[in-house]
């Protein structure tokens, strides 16, 4: 009887979400259990709340094998000062089957670092056709270069961009000065070491430091030399000219002239936006567009970010998740690269008000052409409804369906059971993982199972997915710019590497249409100059784009 | 026989008062009797102290020394003393002793909304809002009528991201004919975060009409503006803002906005700049540590609460309480005028002058000080008959707003009573010089008088008749006993 009672009041005291499908066009089924995966992550924690636990981890969505399917790249943590482990935590690839299930094969292919995982980013840095990734650890950072047989090498000392021991955060890739190579971006969050932390007590609780207990630590521009190596340009690109505790980032075309600049969220500081100047050089003006504050000019916690149309104007906005008691923010830009908070206005997550959130994504998951979004959501602190009701460690995740009139609507309890998962997330990312033209969701969860998401919204609505080809752009197309036109409705995305909290997805790009059947034309704008022209696309189909063709040609999925 | 009396006082004191400003001359004049004339400029005198505006009038403060000290009712010795020093606390005291006082509150006064509402606070201060929640329920229970509860339960909803509930509970509460620019803001605000900005911007703009000067509500309509893109509407209403002395960098960031979307970019740099040197000052705990920060915060919610509830108990009738409260508070924050002066205020309500004089010139010593903390130390120290308190009081205050006449008066007046009637003729004309009142008009007649200027001395009465025909309808005030005729 006790116990029965026990269960109750446990039971009473989770967050639940009680679904209720009422005609949502979008569905979201909880495909965990079902999907093989079986990785748990650690934070590496015993209780000592060093300041490195709550930050957790990213994760890749990525084609690592060409196969045309996504596979799924999970970081972990690793044993912190104190913390005794029987078996060794270690980052997992899972190779996606194509029967909406997933095998591990990260000993297979070599890469299963057991670092500290904090921030990922897959681009192909040698243009070989396969994407490579990039661990941003506390600790020492990890490039694996990918063979194109299924297995990677860790070649971080030789291409010379191994970091040093830091505090990692987001990490992207991006071509900074149209060369056709891809740079590398590594944020990094604060001075910490385990010999100047500070862990606080509230109330008899272990509490976690924050930024301000410690020194930012400059972000670093590692530039591509086109022979495999990198050189830290932090000094002479701009970038070290200032420092904020960063964490998530995207880098992104902001004002249109194709030159790609870097949006870095920091931890209660204003938001970096690095403009470029067309060379590679950048120089700071986050308060000068718009992006350092949000509309109360509160220098929020921002976590993660996405870079999205949500308006479908033509111009890339961005959505922002930020901590506790701060709305998330939805930067719309104006035109001309200047931004404005509009999240009142779009009524863009006030719902998520209360909680900490994380991982976020400019989603069309039911494709009628307007960018969703997703938040992942959960606190730092177990404990932390013994010092505030407000919110809870563990939470279900948020979906704010795009009304398509500027506003948003949260659909999080009628929009399947996927959205009543309840768990402390962080990473998020998205993409097609099952090739049926609806992009899915997988969450990396504090010390526990990701969640993975099927999308199986009961909608007829037409999508076409794009996957560029550079020549003498970069091979996977990062940076490239994308105008999709179908009838009446004219889309824009980008090919971005690094974005969400401290992850990646999104190398092929999606694009929800209606019931629109077909697509007249698509202007690809490249990395580093020229404009292709594609016409006359059919839809719910895979297409790549090559540059300098003209042609598209359909993606083939090749399944063992 | 009053100069007689001012005669002997002066002649009694050991050491005469400091002079530090030289004595202008005034033209000497025919004397007349003051009778009758300097009754009445005495009367008027007050009037147009009044009709001037001065916060502490003359007759309030000034209290001038008895006919003779042996008349004056001994002052027993203070018997509170003040710390400069801020008294230590933990974190943990500090929670523990927030949660004594509702405790207490709630026990004294359990059926007294605005006790519970202080209780309430306390729950709500420490993040436990459920308790919060309750004990505002009971309060909206006690007395329906009352706004702040409601307007606390409505904030609470929004901090919870239940912005709906907020709008119908203020929603209601404005339907019952509850109206405030509080009011107004809570609901334009939650209106706004659910979307509803049209509807923020009418509410707004209603509320404007009806209580104009609000520097927050304009800044409020100013940024709502902004989201509907009503950019020389949203400029207008935050310089509004501006005007009326906003100065937070959430102004100036939606200035910086309004104008870089205005296409004025010289004027956006400009507010750019501000804001700038606002993120620099605004968060001063910003690189401290978060146990610094959380213990610095939860002291000042302390104090907070102990004012509060120090006021709930004062009114009360439970003196003893609300010093202890007050006094408490005082110790964690030694610096904190507005509870010395409620403590000052408790004080003098009950007699207790010498312990008053500690509180008042605590305020006065504080850094940087206060000119009407001077004019109190002024009043409190004449009761007392400590005139070298009286006139440093002055003289900072003098220092502090060279412009304002009241303090010039009052040392005229000082010096008058202590019959050094030079300097009290050069600061009854500088009195005149900086406000011509009926007051200092009839403090330099006097002074003439005394010196044996007549001619000053009329002219002084002149010109204090000419000032009190204006003011007819003041026939008889209350007497201002220091030009009583010879």
């Amino acid at each position: 009887m006790r116990i029965a009672c026990l269960f109750i009041v446990v039971f009473l005291l989770i967050p639940v979400r009680i679904w209720a499908d009422d005609g949502c066009p979008i569905h979201l089924v909880d495909w965990s259990d079902r999907s093989g995966v079986t990785f748990v992550h650690t934070d590496g924690g015993s209780g000592r709340a060093y300041l490195v636990e709550f930050m957790v981890a990213g994760l890749a969505l990525l084609d690592y094998d060409n196969d045309g399917l996504i596979d799924i790249y999970l970081l972990n943590g690793a044993p912190l000062r104190g913390t005794v482990v029987r078996q060794t935590p270690r980052n997992a690839l899972y190779r996606n089957n194509g029967d909406g299930t997933f095998t591990d094969v990260t000993e297979r292919a070599g890469v299963g670092d057991a670092g500290y995982g904090l921030g990922v980013v897959a681009g192909d840095y040698n243009n070989n056709g396969f994407q490579d990734l990039y661990l941003n650890n506390f600790g020492p950072n990890v490039l694996y270069r990918n063979n194109g047989d299924g297995t990677f090498t860790d070649i971080t000392s030789q291409a010379g961009v191994d970091a040093g021991d830091l505090f990692g955060a987001g990490a992207a890739f991006l071509d900074r000065n149209g060369d056709g190579n891809l740079d590398l971006y590594v944020a990094n969050y604060v001075d910490f070491c385990y010999d100047k932390d500070v862990s606080d007590m509230l109330r008899r609780y272990r509490f976690y430091a924050g930024p301000q207990d410690y020194q930012p630590v400059p972000d670093i521009l590692f530039g591509n030399n086109g022979d495999g190596t990198f050189s830290d340009i932090s000094q002479s690109s701009g970038i070290a000219a200032v420092a904020g505790a960063g964490m998530g980032m995207i880098c992104f075309d902001s004002n249109n002239n194709g030159h790609t600049d870097i949006f870095i969220c920091n931890d209660k500081g204003a938001n970096f936006l690095w403009k470029n100047d067309g060379t590679g050089r950048f120089r700071e003006v986050g308060l000068a567009v718009g992006l350092a504050f949000d509309v109360s000019g509160s220098a929020n916690g921002s976590m993660g970010v996405d870079a999205g149309d949500f308006d479908n104007d033509g111009w890339l906005d961005l959505f922002m998740t930020d901590f506790q008691a701060e709305m998330p923010v939805l930067y719309r830009n104006l035109g001309r690269g200047v931004f404005q908070d509009v999240t009142r206005r779009a009524d863009a997550g006030r719902s998520v008000f209360p909680h900490v959130n994380w991982g976020t994504g400019l989603v069309d998951f039911d494709n009628d052409g307007w960018r969703d979004i997703f938040i992942a959501n959960g606190h730092l602190l177990p404990e932390i409804e013994q010092l505030d009701p407000r919110t809870s460690y563990r939470l279900p995740n948020t979906l704010l369906r795009n009304r398509g009139d500027g506003r948003f609507e949260d659909v999080s309890d009628r929009c399947g059971d996927g959205l009543a998962v309840v768990e402390c997330s962080k990473g998020a990312a998205f993409d097609d993982l099952d090739n049926n033209g609806r992009i899915d969701v997988v969450v990396l969860n504090a010390n526990s199972r990701p969640t993975i998401l099927r999308n199986q919204s009961p909608v007829d609505h037409h999508w076409i997915q794009i996957r560029l080809r550079g020549v003498t752009s970069n091979r996977d197309g990062v940076g490239a710019w994308v105008r999709v036109v179908a009838d009446d409705l004219t889309q824009v995305a980008e090919v971005h590497s690094g974005r969400s909290y401290q992850s990646h997805y999104g190398t092929r790009l999606h694009f929800g249409l209606g019931h629109r059947d077909r697509v007249q034309q698509v202007t690809v704008r490249w990395a580093g100059g020229g404009v292709d022209t594609f016409t006359d696309l059919a839809v719910d189909r895979r297409w790549v784009l090559t540059q300098g063709t003209g042609q598209p040609l359909p993606e083939k999925e090749r399944r063992e | 026989m009053g100069n007689r009396r001012r005669s002997k006082r002066a002649s009694n004191r050991t050491e005469p008062l400091a002079m530090t400003r030289s004595p202008t001359d005034a033209p000497a004049v025919e004397s007349r009797t003051a009778d009758g004339l300097a009754g009445r400029c005495v009367r008027l005198g007050l009037v147009s102290v009044i009709v001037a505006g001065l916060i502490v009038g003359v007759v309030a403060w000034w209290n001038p020394p008895p006919d003779d000290a042996n008349d004056r009712a001994p002052f027993a010795a203070p018997t509170i003393r003040l710390s400069k020093v801020p008294a230590e606390a933990t974190t943990e005291e500090l929670e523990k002793e927030l949660i004594g006082i509702s405790e207490l509150l709630q026990r004294r006064f359990g059926e007294l909304p605005e006790a519970l509402h202080v209780a309430a606070t306390v729950h709500a201060e420490l993040r436990q809002t459920r308790k919060a929640e309750e004990i505002w329920r009971r309060c909206i229970s006690l007395a329906p009528t009352n706004l702040a509860p409601r307007v606390a339960l409505a904030t609470i909803a929004m901090e919870r991201g239940e912005d709906q509930a907020a709008i119908d509970a203020l929603s209601d509460a404005l339907a019952e004919g509850h109206s405030s620019p509080e009011l107004h803001h809570h609901l334009a605000t939650a209106l706004s975060k659910v979307g509803r900005i049209e509807d923020a911007e009418q509410l707004l703009l209603g509320s404007l009409q009806k209580y104009e000067p609000v520097a927050e509500n304009w800044r409020l309509l100013g940024q709502t503006q902004l989201q509907l893109e009503q950019l020389a509407e949203a400029e207008t209403s935050l310089l509004r803002a501006l005007e009326l002395g906003d100065r937070s960098g959430e102004l100036y960031l939606a200035l910086t906005s309004v104008n870089s979307r205005l296409g004025k970019e010289p004027e956006a740099e400009r507010y750019r700049e501000e804001f700038r040197k606002r993120r620099a000052i605004l968060p001063e705990d910003a690189d401290q540590p978060f146990q610094v920060t959380y213990a610095a915060a939860m002291r000042r919610n302390l104090v907070n609460i102990l004012g509060k509830a120090g006021a709930v108990f004062a009114h009360q009738g439970d003196m003893r309480q609300a010093e202890q409260l007050l006094l408490r508070a005082i110790e964690l924050d030694p610096e904190h005028a507005e509870i010395l002066r409620e403590l000052a205020r408790m004080l003098l309500d009950q007699r207790r002058v010498p312990d008053a004089w500690v509180v008042h010139r605590h305020l006065v010593e504080l850094d940087p000080p206060n000119y009407l903390d001077c004019i109190n130390l002024a009043t409190v120290a004449t009761e007392l008959g400590d005139y070298d308190s009286v006139e440093q009081a002055l003289r900072l205050a003098m220092d502090l707003r060279p412009q304002m006449a009241l303090p010039y008066l009052g040392l005229a007046r000082l010096y008058l009573d202590v019959g050094r009637f030079e300097e009290a003729r050069w600061h009854a004309n500088a009195a005149v010089r900086r406000e011509p009142s009926l007051a200092a008009y009839a403090a330099l007649a006097a002074a003439c008088q005394e010196l044996g200027d007549r001619d000053a001395a009329d002219a002084a009465r002149d010109a204090a008749k000419q000032l009190a025909a204006q003011y007819p309808s003041f026939e008889d005030p209350p007497l201002v006993p220091t030009l009583d005729p010879p």
